[in-house]
């Protein structure tokens, strides 16, 4: 009994020491955010907008969007980009050999021809089989290959652009009008210090879209997919924003995000075997950019939005973070070598050792908490204090920092959002810890247990299409 | 003069009946193709009435100077009445047609003939430009009796204008744009332009979809398009591509507007059928001129 | 301890707690009025577009009405102006625009550059560039941080639009450290003649802005430029090298021959794919000979120009198949076969 009770205190001990670290960390990246974006409230954006549609003064950006069995969504993507105000860019979808008509119908829709093209393999990837190239839109490339993978697509993709920078866009994926040129701006104001940046992904599951334009911005209707919108608000406030500005990003999201082209093919593209290819990439980078002795940053842009599709249902959703946290764990263990090094500077110091205390490990720790309050009440009475504790952190942690996330997120959107929308919100975010929490933390650990297996599935999305449907009739 | 060369052999001096088939097939070109065609008509009196008998020979004398002086696209055709003949100038106005009797006077006036004629003569004419399709051959005979009754001075040249106004047109003129404000200036624009024979009709949409989903630019009106290069939902390129696919593309004429800058793209649009680029920010004044431009060749 | 630890959080989670309900509550006021200015917005958009074409496109008289009342009303002017401003470049218009602002809009602007609000500040600096609101000039030097890049490149933008003589001095000083992509914002409200009084003194400014000048004064298309360009030919750095030869090639126009022959055996790829480029303006009989030995340069991306710069002569083509008769490297021939098949498909 003794050695229980030494055991439930400790670990008690433990877990709210780390709740209440985690809470600082969070409290700390949610106030750098807060003055940032309180800074650049109501600035007026389209001043650059409109300086930097003039091709004179930005810089060419090839699009590559890798696709596999994309058929739902992918004309709608195509479309949103083509659309895009910016000056030069060529748009190359990749097909990694899909097994449903996503190639058909981009064939079809866009009207694409056959063409002979020498490509320079720069990065070594499997071979391209044909490249077409649109009737319509001469920037517009279609790129056939066997499959091998995300990361494969996306290296034959830089190895077909010709220009100097570019954006990874998800084949499910719709921007905004702006958004590229936002996203390029850091680069453009830079002199090409920033070699990487990422955008703000949002999700589009209830929003009324139409060939790939907004028309009408909704919060969906499914309480797990409203769910996942807070956790993407939080996680923007929290975390990217403020690591951006001490340049320590690790990840930025592959649905969105531009390279420039020379940096990534001298690291050597995209890790084909991983599953996070995309946080790999930053760390590459990352790594590359001290082995140079350069001094280069990373950054993540705020106002650059991208939509994409959100899971709606617990499988689909399961599978994704799963293999979210998988491939984070893979990544931080293949350059484990970074961890606390100094060599490597902030990345080293800071960054490794927050996403594995924080992003990696803290499932596990979270989740003994859960257990452990469950526990504390089959125990009785002298743990009822430390149970109730914990539960504060957890309401603290989950509840207060989701409501916040949706109100500033409110706050910055003010033309936009709903007062409906943002009432639904807040209620939800106080249910969080009850559900949509616990399930997820669960998911993590499963992710984190197939690292150790070294577990390999490849993530599928029952595409639902985020445009409304329409009939086509040109 | 001699200088001149001239193909007469081609030429034959046709009948009234003859011209009219002729005259009913460039009328209709006249609205198509835009080109204009001119009628002369000349009556010849000479000064000797009294050589009446040999009016005969005269006429066949004058015919073939005519003839002589005209080119081998014009068309020469005897009148019902004695000394009346009509020359049909297609592809030519009025001054053309003005000219050509200048120089013919001339000739006449100095007796300056590449071929032999008997007796002296004076001439009057009367010069008819067309470029309406509703006028008939009878109506111009009808029209050249009353106007040569009226003439009294020998040389004297008369200007029928009265079949020179051209029929009213309807054009077409779409505006896409996505800035609502410049969407309405460009179309204040466009309305304020005062065209003769057109009658200009205007609509304005804020992206491509909206455009290619309304039937307006199905019907078979001549039509003018000012878009954007970029829209949403359908940029400009789909649009040009969608309109330069239909079987009656020629109708479309197309105005790009871009504020990219990008040579590239302009030459492709070029390429794919686009007739003029305009770089935003751009003049209203040169805007309306190119316009005025436009119309004028239509 | 572990009960004072408990109500500490409490605390604090209801002070957060309560702090979110006044937060929410506030939004919902300000979507209200954000609704409300939008409204006013439109209303007076609505209400006064006509009166403002009269007055911009006819000639109207200046109606009062026109003079906004309020905040909401000031935004809708500057929507309404910034849509003239960046759509149609007419004098009359610009001047009617810039004389509105003077008369009724400056004090609105000369409070907003006071404002603590970042935000507010730059937007009204971004104002006074496009409006050409000359009297706050002396406000907004007074009012930024000289040490802030963004506030400080707007100032400087403001010069280089109102007060040239004063911009060339500043620049000419290299306080700053911009991005070339922003030398070259400023450069552009430039005139020629203003550009190459700069060109003189190329070698006092900074690399990025040597860098701009040189793209931009290109840029401006004028072929009184071509004989400052060609001197810097013989810079000592390569980054300035390329971009000249650039530059002439942006112009379109070759003087002299001679003067670029050195570069086709340049040691910097660059170099010899932009030699390469320019060659598109000298006759084929004078290049072929330096073009087919580009054409089996060790770069991808020179071979590629060079067959491309062969094949938009007349006589390219002919050339090119006799080249590819008569070569035995592979890459060069590769490269010249798909330009061929691109011309067999655009014909």
């Amino acid at each position: 009994m003794i050695i229980l009770d030494y055991l439930m205190w400790f670990f008690g001990g433990l877990i709210i020491i780390y709740m209440l670290l985690v809470i600082v960390t969070y409290g700390l990246m949610f106030f750098f955010a807060l003055l940032k974006l309180r800074k650049e409230y109501r600035l007026d954006q389209t001043e650059m907008d409109e300086t930097y549609i003039d091709a004179f003064y930005s810089k060419p950006v090839s699009v590559i969007i890798p696709a596999y069995n994309e058929e739902v969504g992918i004309v709608d993507s195509i479309h949103s980009l083509l659309s895009l105000h910016y000056p030069e860019f060529e748009i190359i979808m990749v097909n990694d050999g899909s097994t449903d008509r996503t190639q058909e119908i981009v064939i079809e829709q866009f009207q694409m021809k056959k063409i002979e093209k020498v490509i320079k393999m720069e990065i070594p990837a499997s071979p391209i089989i044909q490249i077409y190239q649109s009737q319509i839109h001469p920037n517009c490339f279609l790129v056939e290959k066997e499959n091998g993978g995300k990361a494969d697509a996306l290296n034959v993709g830089i190895n077909v652009a010709k220009y100097p920078y570019f954006c990874s866009v998800d084949g499910d994926s719709i921007l905004e009008s702006t958004s590229l040129l936002r996203l390029m701006k850091p680069i453009a104001l830079s002199d090409g210090e920033v070699i990487a940046a990422g955008g703000n992904v949002q999700i589009a599951n209830g929003m009324n879209m139409q060939l790939g334009s907004i028309l009408e911005t909704n919060v969906s209707k499914n309480y797990l997919v409203t769910m996942q919108i807070i956790e993407y608000f939080r996680s923007f406030l929290i975390g990217r924003i403020t690591l951006s500005k001490f340049n320590l990003v690790l990840i930025i999201s592959g649905a969105f995000s531009v390279f420039s082209k020379k940096w990534v093919v001298e690291a050597g593209g995209y890790t084909k075997s991983m599953i996070g290819e995309d946080m790999e990439l930053v760390v590459k980078l990352h790594r590359y950019i001290r082995k140079k002795k350069e001094k280069k940053r990373i950054e993540f842009v705020e106002n650059p939005v991208c939509w994409t599709e959100a899971p709606e249902t617990m499988a689909v959703l399961r599978r994704q973070r799963r293999r979210w946290h998988q491939g984070l764990l893979e990544s931080l263990w293949n350059h484990k070598t970074m961890t606390l090094n100094p060599r490597y500077g902030g990345i080293g110091l800071l960054s490794f050792p927050y996403f594995w205390l924080v992003e990696g490990l803290g499932p596990i720790i979270e989740l003994g908490g859960y257990i452990y309050i469950v526990c504390a009440f089959f125990l009785g009475d002298i743990y009822y204090e430390i149970a109730i504790l914990l539960l504060l952190t957890f309401v603290l942690y989950g509840v207060v920092f989701s409501m916040m996330a949706v109100l500033f997120e409110a706050w910055s959107k003010n033309k936009t959002f709903k007062v409906a929308d943002l009432i639904r919100m807040m209620l939800l975010s106080f249910t969080e810890i009850f559900w949509y929490r616990p399930i997820t933390l669960i998911w993590r650990c499963e992710g984190l247990l197939n690292f150790l297996v070294r577990r390999r599935e490849w993530g599928k999305m029952d595409r639902k299409g985020i445009s409304s449907k329409e009939q086509e009739s040109i | 003069m001699d200088t001149l060369i001239k193909a007469t052999q081609n030429v034959k001096i046709l009948k009234e009946s003859d011209i009219i088939p002729l005259f009913d097939v460039l009328k209709a070109n006249v609205i198509r193709s835009h080109m204009e065609m001119t009628v002369i008509f000349l009556k010849a009196t000479v000064a000797d009435s009294h050589q009446i008998n040999v009016i005969e020979k005269l006429e066949e004398q004058i015919a073939h100077f005519f003839v002589s002086e005209v080119r081998n696209t014009d068309m020469l055709f005897k009148l019902e009445g004695s000394l009346r003949w009509g020359i049909l100038l297609p592809q030519n106005g009025e001054e053309e047609g003005k000219a050509f009797l200048n120089r013919i006077f001339q000739l006449v006036k100095n007796e300056n003939f590449p071929t032999k004629i008997d007796s002296a003569f004076t001439l009057q004419g009367i010069i008819v430009e067309i470029k309406n399709d509703q006028v008939m051959f009878e109506d111009l005979i009808d029209k050249q009796f009353e106007v040569l009754s009226q003439l009294s001075e020998p040389w004297e040249i008369e200007i029928v204008t009265s079949y020179k106004a051209q029929p009213i047109k309807r054009v077409k003129v779409s505006i896409l744009e996505e800035n609502a404000i410049f969407r309405e200036v460009l179309e204040l624009t466009v309305q304020k332009m005062i065209v003769d024979h057109f009658q200009l009709e205007t609509k304005v949409f804020s992206d491509g979809y909206e455009f290619l989903q309304s039937d307006w630019y199905l019907s078979g009106h001549t039509h003018i398009v000012i878009m954007n290069d970029i829209l949403p939902r359908k940029n400009g390129l789909n649009v040009l591509h969608t309109l330069r696919q239909m079987a009656n593309q020629k109708k479309f004429i197309i105005y790009m507007m871009t504020n990219r800058k990008s040579q590239s793209d302009m030459i492709y649009a070029y390429e794919s059928g686009v007739d003029e680029y305009l770089i935003k920010p751009f003049d209203l004044n040169l805007f309306q001129a190119q316009l005025k431009r436009t119309f004028a060749r239509l | 301890m572990i009960e004072l630890s408990i109500q500490l959080l409490l605390y604090i989670i209801a002070i957060l707690l309560g702090f979110c309900g006044v937060a929410m509550i506030y939004l919902i006021y300000q979507k209200r009025n954000e609704e409300k200015k939008n409204h006013e917005m439109e209303k007076y958009i609505q209400n006064t577009k006509i009166l403002w074409q009269g007055y911009f496109l006819g000639d109207d008289q200046f109606a009062v009405t026109l003079i906004p009342k309020n905040k909401y009303q000031i935004l809708a002017v500057e929507h309404i102006f910034l849509s003239y401003l960046r759509n149609i470049s007419n004098p009359i218009i610009q001047q009617k625009i810039y004389t509105f602002t003077q008369m009724y809009l400056k004090e609105y602007y000369q409070n907003e550059l006071k404002s603590r609000n970042w935000s507010r500040k730059m937007n009204a600096m971004y104002r006074i560039a496009d409006f050409h609101i000359q009297e706050l000039i002396g406000t907004c030097e007074v009012s930024i941080k000289h040490k802030h890049s963004i506030e400080v490149f707007q100032l400087l933008k403001i010069y280089s639009i109102l007060e040239k003589e004063k911009f060339i001095q500043e620049i000419l000083l290299c306080n700053y450290s911009f991005s070339e992509s922003e030398y070259k914002k400023l450069f552009s409200y430039l005139e020629v003649e203003m550009l190459q009084r700069l060109m003189e003194k190329i070698e006092n400014l900074q690399q990025a802005a040597q860098y701009a000048l040189i793209d931009t004064i290109a840029a401006k298309g004028s072929m009184a430029v071509i004989e400052g360009l060609e001197e810097l030919l013989v810079s000592e750095d390569t980054e300035i090298r390329i971009r000249t030869l650039r530059g002439l090639e942006r112009l379109g126009v070759i003087r002299n021959l001679e003067t670029y022959i050195p570069f086709v055996n340049s040691s910097i790829w660059e170099e010899r794919l932009m030699v390469a480029k320019l060659f598109k303006y000298a006759p084929l009989t004078y290049t072929a000979e330096h073009l087919e030995k580009l054409l089996q340069d060790s770069n991808w991306w020179v071979r590629s120009q060079a067959a491309s710069t062969i094949i938009e002569d007349p006589r390219g083509y002919q050339r090119l198949k006799e080249f590819i008769a008569t070569t035995n490297d592979q890459y060069a021939i590769d490269m010249a076969n798909e330009v061929l098949e691109k011309r067999m498909r655009a014909v």
